[in-house]
């Protein structure tokens, strides 16, 4: 019954990937002058631009600029465990902000902003009006080609919901841990996506929990 | 309190020596449980933990406090991050004398909804939790503090009605206290057992269960269990449960979560010691769209034999199959199997089992 269901699915999946390749063709970047663009497919998922992306560039493998994107897949469930994997790097003045359990919007969600202001790398997790700041996490920047390779493990079913941090570059090392420093609380939606400024997104996709613990 | 798994042993044989030490005391039961379960997992991600391990081992005491009421405390140590956490399950005061018709507690309890929560995790015909209660109640089952009455609805027939209001602090695994909610957890259950003569007895019972979090999350969880059993003396002939759970939640003015979820569990005794099982799981997001607005199918589903050997009341052994298939957009299907072992042994007293 189960390949059953995958065989129907078969034409579904055809035609979502026929149409994402008709949005994507015709170059890695947009009109500029547009408004909104369609569908785009960046880092192998099917993402969504939203608002003005006069100042968003998008190709397969990145986005620079400005602007914000939605993924058009949402996560499993209000009440589920996500993890993401970013690598990015940021101008001065500018920011990267990754939003998590949100609605289609970037609206109501968890936020981690990662701002450079002045050679200072400022990291703040938040939700609504609650901000908690982050210390040394500059640990995560390389600084020889100042990128920044960040995880980034949200256990949502608990309240609050549990945060965990990790560098993906040292065989996922803990650096993190909300139960140390304080939780936003839980996000009211059930998207991802990501709004910055001034930068580039080397890296933005799921990957698996590192951090499961029996409940 | 928590331990390194090398005091689990400590833990057990203390257990016993001090059931056994304070038997002798006059009105208090005391009992310990420790089920151990051993699985390997096979397939996409299955979630297995490939090892044996003390799922719990827990001591309980219990009995009259005096002419009046009835205390219970139980106190559990579960793996958590690698080490055995120990916590209060159950202490409460309670009394089915005071007032007649009418039984209460006051303290930390299960809540008395559905069929699963309301049981010890030891006391469960399978071993691996059903998705629909992993999902809404947690591995094990919702704890809170509060007060739960039960009365007799005086009709022809028996109608228990159940009512619960607990702090509501916390709903399912946290690591905190958590925050004061808007609205505390509050429930209501009513059941009737009726039997059936000679085919056994059957009880059926609606839940519902509310709540608003301080972050403005409501939830409403509708229920409806179903069990039966045909008990020929000392042998359980056949054992049928069913749960079948709706979910409805929303966080301030954001789009609601809607999820259903069921298991069936039906269970043949072939002889006093010997049966044998097979359930099913389901759960399903009923409402979960893309972003693009396309309406997305999500689910779970699988399957669980289970066979079990019961020599006594103080010891079950188990294995089981579990073959699960999970489709989530965004992430690869998973099909994936596993296969389980369980040993449970109680020593000492036991509370009476619930039907």
């Amino acid at each position: 019954m189960w390949k059953r269901r995958l065989r129907s699915l078969t034409p579904h999946l055809l035609l979502t990937g026929g149409l994402t390749l008709s949005a994507c063709g015709g170059g890695s970047t947009p009109d500029p002058t547009a408004d909104k663009l369609d569908s785009v497919m960046i880092f192998g998922a099917k993402a969504i631009p939203l608002g003005n992306t006069q100042k968003l560039q998008i190709s397969e493998d990145h986005l620079s600029g400005s602007g914000e994107i939605i993924f058009d897949q949402p996560l499993p469930g209000m009440n589920s465990s996500s993890a993401f994997l970013l690598g990015l790097k940021i101008e001065e003045g500018g920011f990267v902000e990754i939003h998590a359990y949100c609605s289609s919007r970037l609206e109501g969600g968890i936020r981690l902003r990662i701002e450079l202001n002045n050679q200072n790398w400022n990291f703040v997790l938040s939700r609504e009006e609650v901000e908690i700041p982050l210390r040394n996490l500059e640990v995560l920047v390389d600084p020889s080609s100042g990128e920044l390779d960040l995880g980034l493990e949200i256990h949502h079913q608990e309240t609050p919901a549990h945060i965990l941090l990790w560098n993906p570059l040292a065989n996922d090392t803990f650096i993190l841990d909300t139960l140390d420093v304080g939780s936003p609380g839980n996000g009211s939606g059930r998207f991802w996506g990501i709004r910055f400024h001034q930068a580039k997104i080397l890296r933005a996709e799921r990957t698996n929990i590192r951090y499961a613990h029996d409940e | 309190m928590r331990m390194t798994s090398k005091t689990w042993a400590l833990v057990v044989f203390w257990a016993s020596t001090f059931c056994t030490a304070l038997q002798a005391t006059e009105n208090i039961n005391i009992g310990a449980a420790v089920d151990m379960v051993a699985n390997k997992g096979f397939g996409d991600d299955a979630p297995s933990d490939d090892r044996l391990f003390i799922r719990s081992a827990e001591i309980s005491l219990f009995g009259p406090a005096d002419h009046l009421f009835d205390g219970r405390l139980t106190l559990a140590a579960h793996p958590e991050d690698g080490a055995a956490k120990l916590e209060v399950h159950e202490a409460f005061i309670g009394s089915s004398r005071l007032i007649p018709h009418i039984r209460f507690k006051v303290g930390q309890f299960f809540l008395g909804v559905g069929r699963l929560n309301q049981l010890h995790q030891h006391e469960w015909a399978f071993i691996e939790t059903p998705t629909v209660h992993k999902m809404f109640f947690g591995s094990e089952g919702v704890i809170d503090a509060g007060g739960e009455v039960s009365f007799a609805i005086p009709t022809s027939f028996p109608l228990e009605l159940t009512l619960g209001l607990t702090n509501g602090w916390t709903f399912g695994h946290s690591h905190t206290e958590g925050k004061n909610p808007d609205i505390p957890t509050h429930y209501a259950r009513v059941s009737s057992l009726q039997s059936l003569g000679d085919p056994g007895d059957i009880q059926v019972g609606t839940s519902y269960l509310g709540r608003k979090s301080k972050e403005k999350k409501r939830t409403h969880l509708l229920g409806l269990d179903v069990t039966f059993k045909d008990k020929r003396g000392t042998r359980l002939r056949w054992l049928v449960e069913t749960e079948n759970w709706f979910r409805h939640e929303r966080t301030g003015g954001a789009e609601a979560e809607m999820t259903y979820g069921k298991y069936l569990y039906a269970q043949y005794g072939i002889t006093d010691e010997w049966a044998v099982g097979v359930g099913t799981n389901l759960f399903v997001y009923l409402n979960k769209e893309s972003a693009s607005g396309r309406h997305l199918r999500d689910q779970t589903f699988g399957a669980f034999p289970v066979v079990s050997y019961i020599p006594s009341h103080y010891v079950q052994l188990r294995t089981a199959y579990q073959i699960e298939a999970q489709r989530l957009s965004g992430e690869k299907d998973r099909l994936h199997h596993m296969i389980s072992a369980q040993a449970i042994f109680t020593l000492g007293a036991h509370s009476e089992h619930k039907f």
